[in-house]
């Protein structure tokens, strides 16, 4: 079994010392593209269909992730092309919600795959995601929010940044929102999960280019 | 008037693994129980929660609305299932000492999240449990605004008029009704002399 080999099939396994010390020799023999190519974007693919078919929980979701992310940070990240690099996405929990552990791991998903992620935090005012518009100028805004009673401050923020710029797409998700919920408050999108946040985000983009 | 209860609670590897979202135990990694032990041992597994619970009569209005001195509840779930009850428990619980600040370790953030929302979800059970040897009276599952068919607002406008959460140092946010700390539920459970079955409804953390 190569050096590659091996690193994915700790991935697999979640065994995070032998992926750290399988990566120590995938980074001295192997060039950074390659393992963008062989490890990075094969693993990360292959473990949120993982999640997404029940295979794994959202624990080995996250390992697989931090495990990715570290080997990035290996590599000279200069040298290496990503797809989605130009990509940026403001991402916020809406006023008056304290849960930001669903938004923290789809950042998590989005800086996996390459997006530039600008995080707001969680009980976010709704003027700051406009705000954060006319600065950034991004992609996508993503607004979560775990409460029905905050889903009509979810709806006066997307429409303070489609005030603000009309292009921006707006993807929301959260306990209590769904695909009727996510269209009648005049969002561009909706994710049900971090297994499909990058497809629903993709569609999105692919239908603005 | 509104009872206070304090609650230890110790948590079994498998009420954690299913509050984590397992379905099946062998599936978690080594390095996930490795992280599920280090937060059992941090807090010596001993969680720490506090109740608050006020026992009341009520009465159903053309079977659409069930009264009580201090609010009505307008749930079908809930007006179905009282049917066979006679009294209402409404409840607030909460986990103190346990919300954490910021933490980078976003797996272990989330492991102690569903630790917390374990030890939650089980001091509900004992309080129950404790009321039922008590008064004598079955009680039902659980039921939390927002879910079922229970209205959020409303609900937590009649649990919040009916027990005091200051008492137990729960803060309510105005408007979107969240308490703080995120680890508390607030429900109610129909009681009555015959066994209460319903699907069970809480609040997910």
């Amino acid at each position: 079994m190569s050096h590659l080999q091996e690193l994915m099939q700790s991935l697999r396994t979640f065994e995070k010392e032998t992926f750290k010390k399988g990566m120590s020799l995938v980074i001295k023999n192997h060039e950074p593209q390659e393992i963008i190519d062989q490890i990075f974007t094969p693993g990360l693919d292959e473990t949120r269909n993982r999640y997404y078919q029940g295979e794994i929980a959202i624990p080995e979701l996250l390992l697989s992730m931090q495990l990715l992310m570290d080997l990035l940070s290996h590599l000279d990240i200069k040298q290496v092309g990503r797809k989605r690099g130009n990509n940026k996405i403001v991402l916020g929990v809406i006023e008056g919600d304290p849960h930001d552990l669903g938004k923290n791991i789809i950042k998590r998903m989005y800086e996996c795959y390459g997006f530039q992620v600008y995080d707001l935090g969680k009980n976010v005012f709704i003027n700051n995601f406009a705000e954060k518009v006319r600065e950034t100028k991004p992609d996508v805004v993503g607004i979560s929010t775990m409460m029905s009673t905050t889903v009509s401050k979810v709806s006066k923020a997307i429409e303070l940044i489609k005030m603000e710029s009309s292009s921006v797409n707006v993807i929301v998700g959260g306990a209590f929102m769904t695909a009727a919920v996510a269209e009648d408050i005049g969002a561009d999108a909706y994710a049900e999960s971090a297994a499909v946040i990058i497809e629903e985000t993709d569609k999105i983009l692919n239908k603005t280019k | 008037m509104a009872s206070v209860i304090d609650f230890t609670i110790s948590l079994d590897i498998s009420d954690i693994l299913r509050s984590l979202g397992y379905t099946n135990a062998e599936k978690s990694s080594h390095e996930t129980m490795h992280k599920i032990e280090e937060i059992e041992n941090e807090f010596s597994n001993i969680f720490q929660c506090r109740s608050i619970y006020r026992i009341v009569d009520f009465s159903l209005k053309n079977n659409i609305e069930l009264l009580t001195k201090t609010g009505c509840i307008e749930s079908p779930r809930i007006i179905s299932l009282s049917q066979k009850a006679t009294r209402l428990l409404i409840g607030l619980v909460t986990l103190y000492n346990f919300d954490k600040t910021e933490c980078d370790d976003l797996l272990y953030g989330y492991i102690l999240h569903g630790i917390g929302t374990a030890a939650i979800g089980k001091a509900v059970d004992l309080l129950l449990n404790r009321v039922e040897l008590e008064t004598g009276l079955h009680t039902s599952l659980p039921f939390s605004p927002g879910y079922c068919d229970w209205d959020m607002t409303s609900g937590q406008e009649f649990i919040l008029d009916s027990v005091d959460p200051s008492v137990i140092n729960v803060n309510v946010v105005p408007q979107s009704f969240i308490m703080l700390p995120v680890h508390t539920i607030s429900f109610v459970s129909l009681m009555g002399t015959e066994e209460m079955d319903g699907t069970p409804v809480i609040f997910v953390i």
